[in-house]
């Protein structure tokens, strides 16, 4: 550029945020110290810069925001399983079906438990997560579970006068499979009281129990 | 980070060492909901600053906050304390707000829509050249594409090219969007 011709505009906005390269950059400053007008725009220009990164409307107070974030972090500390629950509608058509997944679902759960005494459970203690506070959340969830699975325990008792014979069979013979394999999971945590991973697969079984169990009462 | 010409630190948050988390964020790291609240409360102003003026809207803003700390509480194991909790925080947002717009056809679409600068043009014609706005009013009215670039480029500190690579946009498109959104704003603060 020569000191005559103002500085274009990527000049004008690059002296203004400071992007020209160091040559055109000293080129920009020695026209900017002889030109008031491009001097001018540059400096509005700065100033819009300035006054944006400054610029702090009063927030209104975000206390209300942190009880549904309380809330959904509370959701995701409970063990989550594979297998996802049927929707409602598909429930309601094949029932048996469904209860048929979560049994499969049990059934990994024990051969996954299986491969983890196997493998030494402590050595998947998730590395993120302070083994006292892992082990706090999963027992807490284990409890939840095993309380809502009682509840729904009581509940089925009243579907059963309508349920066939071979329906409730077939969920006896899952409930069995489900119920064994959290025998053997409270077994082996009372053989290792502090293990996190057993402790979560205690949980998750629970679980796989309770969404058998409200298949069944939603079948019904 | 981007230092600016005048040697102001770009506002990513930078207000604290980088080094180990403090206790509070480990005990948060730890599962510790109760010392993630004390994170939130520290940091949710901040964040619902950036989350309104990406967004322009404080009913979006306060939506995209709560998906923020969500996720910043599924990540924070994951936060080695190599830059403050503050800039993690941010880029936290920053990403997590494009990625809710990414997923969103409309909102994508309004990242890009203004390329050739048509509704910078309609939203100066609307203005009232004799109404002088605050900058932050005027900011969250400029249309999406040009305050979602001036926000990362002008508060944020991010470059060209780390914009497009996060927007999907060309870099010389974040260049000309920055450029129209500064001319925007220089009118209407001082028509």
């Amino acid at each position: 550029m020569s000191s005559t011709e103002h500085l274009t505009e990527d000049e004008r906005q690059g002296a203004a945020d400071g992007t020209l390269g160091a040559q055109p950059m000293l080129e920009a400053y020695r026209h900017l110290a002889e030109c008031e007008s491009c001097a001018a725009d540059v400096a509005r220009l700065r100033t819009v810069m300035t006054r944006a990164r400054e610029a702090a409307r009063p927030t209104a107070s975000l206390d209300d925001l942190w009880p549904s974030i309380r809330a959904r972090i509370e959701q995701s500390k409970l063990v989550p399983l594979d297998q996802p629950v049927a929707p409602p509608a598909a429930r309601a058509r094949r029932p048996w079906l469904a209860i048929g997944s979560t049994a499969l679902a049990a059934a990994l759960l024990i051969a996954a438990f299986t491969e983890m005494q196997r493998r030494r459970p402590r050595e998947t203690v998730a590395a993120e997560q302070s083994p006292d506070i892992a082990f706090t959340n999963a027992a807490d969830s284990a409890r939840l579970y095993e309380n809502e699975s009682r509840r729904l325990l009581n509940e089925l008792e009243m579907q059963r006068a309508m349920m066939g014979p071979s329906a409730s069979a077939s969920l006896d013979g899952d409930l069995a499979i489900i119920d064994s394999s959290i025998a053997e999971q409270k077994d082996a945590l009372a053989r290792d009281p502090h293990n996190v991973a057993l402790q979560r697969l205690l949980a998750a079984s629970y679980r796989a129990k309770v969404e058998l169990l409200e298949r069944a009462n939603n079948a019904g | 980070m981007k230092r600016l010409a005048d040697g102001a630190a770009v506002n990513r948050g930078d207000d604290g060492d980088p080094g180990q988390p403090d206790a509070v964020v480990r005990r948060a790291q730890g599962g510790d909901v109760d010392a993630f609240e004390a994170v939130y409360r520290a940091h949710a102003p901040a964040i619902h600053a950036l989350c309104r003026r990406m967004s322009g809207e404080d009913a979006e803003a306060n939506e995209l906050v709560q998906d923020v700390f969500v996720r910043a509480w599924e990540r924070l194991p994951s936060f080695r304390g190599q830059s403050s909790l503050a800039t993690w925080l941010h880029r936290l947002a920053v990403n997590e707000v494009l990625e809710k717009w990414r997923s969103n056809k409309r909102e994508a679409l309004r990242m890009i829509d203004d390329a050739d600068g048509l509704a910078l043009d309609a939203w100066q014609a609307q203005h009232d050249p004799d109404v002088l706005m605050d900058v932050e009013a005027a900011m969250t009215r400029l249309p999406a594409g040009s305050r979602t670039v001036f926000v990362l480029h002008d508060i944020e500190g991010y470059s060209h090219d780390e914009i497009a690579s996060m927007t999907g946009i060309a870099a010389g498109t974040s260049r000309t969007q920055l450029f129209r959104a500064r001319r925007a704003l220089a009118r209407v603060l001082e028509p």
